[in-house]
């Protein structure tokens, strides 16, 4: 930013900020004056409302009080209700009407016993109605009240006066009458003063301190005793009103929605509340007409002071421009025959003179030091031509030399670290648990580590030297070497696979096998790396696990199968015809002989998955013919239970390759838990449909493309507690055991074993007594076990 | 033992008497004739004897099981090579011994004991017996 600049935004803060500074300060306190204002409107406003609704309520009470403590009045309605005669009956009426003719304001005036009944009325058709529940009623039985306001069916306002008729201090009946609100309503309805948002409303308090409109608002006509404001709206004045509080309020809320000025009265005697408000918008006009006029003042004062203080910062920079100018041309160009004209004399005109001097002397010295340079420079020419030879050649020597030195050292560093590192891996390869042997392209071994003597039975020096061929004395079949030469000799890859090798006491062992050719830079072969891991062990476990449990499976299975059979044979009257008692109880052994099979087969299932023996047989499936097949077993329960059955299968769904077996088990359980766990009459629905590889299913990502079955049921739901343990073996919610006691606890966990095992997912969305949905990715291509 | 002639003829190979007695029942209740013999090594010889059209044939079983009885049946002659044969058993198709046996041995059906009915048991019988004879290699 250049001087100029500078100057120009310095005069301009000194210049503007008292001015704004004034205005804003100007502006805050009118904005506070005219609020006090304001305020002070409302307030006044208020009571005066307070003061004009007190005097018309004491009027009507007045008026009220002519029939309430007229002595013959009460003496006749007390003579009616001790004989209630014709007679007594109709000169009450006769009273009554007399009475009325000389009060305008009074609609109708009727006569009602303590317990509700009007006993006497003005208006005929009241007469034997009861009004017991009528808030006019409640309150003048215990005093004169006017506090009631109430509409009639063309919705017009009269507002109900009541009081006791008391004699001799017992209360004999109530009566009652009604007035038009003529006074009320033009009271609340005088807005003057309060400009073209303000009014006064008028609140009566009702259930839970709500407040409710006794009059029609200036915004809303019909609010009259159909409007309620709720007390737990914040800064909202009516519940305030209603709730006896006098106040102010500076920022608060109407039943608009709009902000507002309010102030709020209360009137004791009926529970009325007012309040008398304005919108802040208009409160708040002529104070933003005053901003906008200091805004103005300070934009037109600001324009004015940035040309002051431009003209002013000119005046002062131009000289200094002057000298800059000059000696940048003094500079650039070099020339010293110049001097700059210096006319002020103030302190730019000092340094103008003393840049004068400066620019003499500077011509003085100048001269002086070219001669001495060019006498020095021809001396200096000779000289250095001799040097300059000698130098070179040195130069030369010294740099090859450095050179061979940093590579000589450099090798020596990378051959020690290279000895170090084979030190270590050596070590590590010495001591490893896997038998690692290392033989020439030939098969020689010429390397084995200790696990040799473990594994092998041969200490490594036995076996160094000799073919590997020989040592193991080949127990496979030739197929299985032929293929190993194959892979890592022609194909120069990796062979990985389970061999069977000979001991050196001739004992067969199994191993997990890989071997590796390595190559030098060009593709040959320099030695083979084979590594082994006896798993003769483990082979041994699996299988006696596995044979063990296809032998408890059938030593179960075999008498169940005679009780099923016997049962079935029974019950078909192969021997002989059965009562009917004899038909259901066979039939219940066979129905139990068959649970009993199911569980075997779970059990099976369960110990399979469980020991890695699982043998799948991955088949084309349609899935759509198992889930029907399925849904036909639980058939009779839905039908007892009268479930709404939906189902919704994509079109044209890809068969699955997949063990059909699994697939089955993870469906019926699915089906069976909907049907078990939803009351009577409600909905379960099957849905299927293919999902591709990415898609997100309930949360869940498909890791491929697969089909997904979902189940959805109307049932208990899932506890939340519970949803991390449902697929737990043996895990059995308490809502599930309530429902069905006899449940093994190990469907839910097969289910999502066997999804696991071809390579699917199962898992659910559930809503405490809403229903539960269960979802199961089944892949396309199911995994190989 | 009288074998009526018109009939069909079924081995069944089973050494669990309970079982034995009550699938003779239900295939002669199917008007089929029935043949017993409660181990392999008899298996094999009523076999050989009477040609049966069809063996009802259990696994594990004393002196000689199922699949060497089969082994050997199949071994035997071109008859044997062809005998339809159902395995019927309480042992599951689920482990790598079981499928190996079924791929070589090539039984018609593989049928789990505790999962059917008898009368399932027998309707499997007949459809085989009824079954377009296929040449046999």
């Amino acid at each position: 930013m250049n001087l100029e600049k500078k100057i120009a935004i310095i005069i301009l803060q000194i210049a503007l900020i008292p001015w704004a500074l004034a205005g804003i300060i100007a502006y805050l306190s009118a904005q506070e004056q005219i609020n006090a204002k304001t305020y002070t409107n409302l307030a006044a406003f208020a009571d005066l409302q307070k003061n004009w609704l007190q005097d018309a309520i004491q009027n009507k009470l007045d008026t009220l009080s002519l029939f309430s403590n007229d002595p013959e009045l009460v003496a006749l309605f007390h003579d009616y209700r001790a004989q209630p005669t014709l007679l007594a009956e109709k000169k009450v009426q006769e009273y009554l009407a007399g009475e009325l003719g000389t009060i305008t304001s009074i609609q109708k005036v009727f006569l009602v016993t303590p317990t509700g009944t009007v006993a006497a009325s003005t208006d005929k058709t009241l007469i034997g109605k009861n009004v017991n529940a009528e808030e006019y009623f409640k309150l003048g039985l215990h005093a004169n009240d006017a506090s009631t306001l109430k509409k009639d069916a063309a919705g017009v306002l009269s507002q109900y006066l009541a009081g006791p008729i008391r004699v001799r201090g017992v209360t004999e009946g109530v009566v009652v009458a009604v007035s038009d609100a003529h006074e009320i309503l033009s009271i609340a309805k005088q807005y003057e003063g309060l400009g073209n948002t303000g009014e006064t409303v008028l609140v009566k308090r009702v259930d839970g301190g709500d407040a409710l409109f006794l009059t029609p608002t200036r915004f809303d006509p019909s609010a009259a005793l159909t409007r309620t404001v709720s007390a737990s709206q914040v800064n909202v004045p009516a519940p305030h009103a209603v709730a006896g509080e006098e106040l102010i309020f500076t920022n608060a809320v109407d039943y608009r929605g709009v902000k507002i000025f309010a102030a709020t009265r209360y009137i004791s005697s009926v529970g009325w509340g007012i309040v008398a408000k304005i919108d802040q918008s208009e409160a708040l006009a002529p104070v933003r007409r005053l901003g906008e006029l200091f805004a103005l003042i300070i934009l037109v004062a600001g324009i004015f002071v940035v040309f002051i203080s431009i003209s002013m910062s000119r005046s002062i920079t131009r000289p200094i421009n002057q000298l800059t100018l000059f000696v940048r041309k003094v500079a650039e160009g070099g020339n010293l025959q110049q001097s700059v004209v210096v006319t002020s004399k103030d302190e730019v005109g000092t340094l103008g003179a003393a840049f004068n001097n400066m620019i003499l002397r500077l011509r003085e010295a100048y001269t002086t030091l070219e001669k001495k340079v060019a006498e020095r420079t021809s001396e200096l020419a000779e000289k250095t031509a001799d040097a300059r030879n000698s130098e070179a050649a040195a130069m030369n020597i010294a740099s090859d030399l450095k050179d061979e030195e940093e590579k000589l050292a450099e090798e020596k560093m990378k051959a020690e670290e290279l000895a170090n590192d084979l030190i270590k891996f050596k070590l590590a390869l010495d001591n490893a648990s896997d038998q690692v042997t290392i033989t020439d392209p030939e098969g020689m071994v010429i390397y084995a580590n200790a696990a040799v003597v473990k594994i092998a039975g041969y200490s490594p020096e036995e076996v160094v030297g000799k073919r590997a061929g020989a040592l193991w004395k080949l127990p496979m079949s030739r197929e299985y070497y032929a293929q190993l030469w194959h892979t890592i000799r022609d194909e120069k890859k990796p062979f990985i696979g389970e061999i069977q090798n000979r001991r050196k006491n001739g004992e067969v062992y199994t191993a997990m096998f890989t071997a590796s050719p390595v190559l030098d830079e060009n593709g040959t072969i320099i030695f083979y790396v084979s590594l082994e891991r006896d798993i003769t062990k483990e082979k041994e476990v699996d299988t006696a696990k596995s044979e063990f449990i296809s032998l408890a499976s059938h030593q179960m299975r075999a008498p169940l199968t005679a009780i099923n059979w016997y049962s079935e044979m029974l019950t078909e009257g192969d021997a002989g015809k059965l009562t009917k008692k004899q038909q259901e109880y066979f039939g219940a052994i066979h129905t139990a002989g068959q649970q009993m099979n199911e569980i075997i087969k779970s059990f099976l299932h369960i110990l399979r998955l469980e020991t890695g023996t699982l043998t799948m047989s991955p088949i084309p499936v349609n899935l759509e013919e198992v889930i029907r097949a399925t849904l036909k077993e639980s058939q009779l329960e839905i039908g007892k239970k009268k479930l709404h059955v939906v189902e919704q299968y994509q079109a044209s769904l890809p068969m699955l390759t997949v063990d059909v077996e699994l697939i089955r088990v993870i469906l019926q359980n699915l089906i069976s838990n909907a049907v078990k766990y939803t009351p009577k009459e409600g909905e379960m629905a099957i849905f299927l449909k293919t999902v591709a590889r990415g898609e997100i299913v309930a949360g869940k990502t498909a890791e491929q493309d697969a089909v997904l079955v979902s189940v959805r049921d109307t049932g208990i739901g899932i506890p939340q507690a519970d949803r991390d343990k449902i697929f737990t073996k043996f895990f059995r919610s308490g809502i599930a055991k309530q429902w069905d006691p006899n449940g093994n606890g190990i469907g839910l966990y097969m289910s999502n074993k066997m999804a696991e095992a071809i390579g699917g997912a199962i898992w659910f969305e559930s809503e405490e007594g809403k229903g539960t949905t269960f979802y199961v990715f089944l892949p396309l291509q199911a995994a190989k076990s | 033992m009288i074998i009526d002639p018109g009939k069909k003829k079924v081995l069944v190979v089973e050494d669990d008497e309970a079982i034995l007695k009550a699938l003779h029942a239900a295939l002669e209740h199917a008007d089929l004739a029935v043949l017993e013999a409660k181990n392999g090594m008899a298996g094999l010889k009523v076999a050989s004897d009477e040609h049966p059209d069809l063996i009802l044939l259990d696994i594990l079983m004393p002196l000689m099981d199922g699949w060497e009885m089969l082994e050997e049946l199949r071994e035997k002659d071109d008859w044997g090579k062809c005998v339809p044969v159902v395995i019927l058993t309480n042992l599951t198709a689920d482990d790598d011994a079981q499928i190996r046996h079924i791929a070589e041995l090539g039984p018609s059906f593989f049928m789990v004991k505790a999962d059917w009915k008898l009368e399932g048991i027998v309707d499997k019988v007949l459809e085989t017996l009824n079954a377009p004879k296929v040449p046999c290699p």
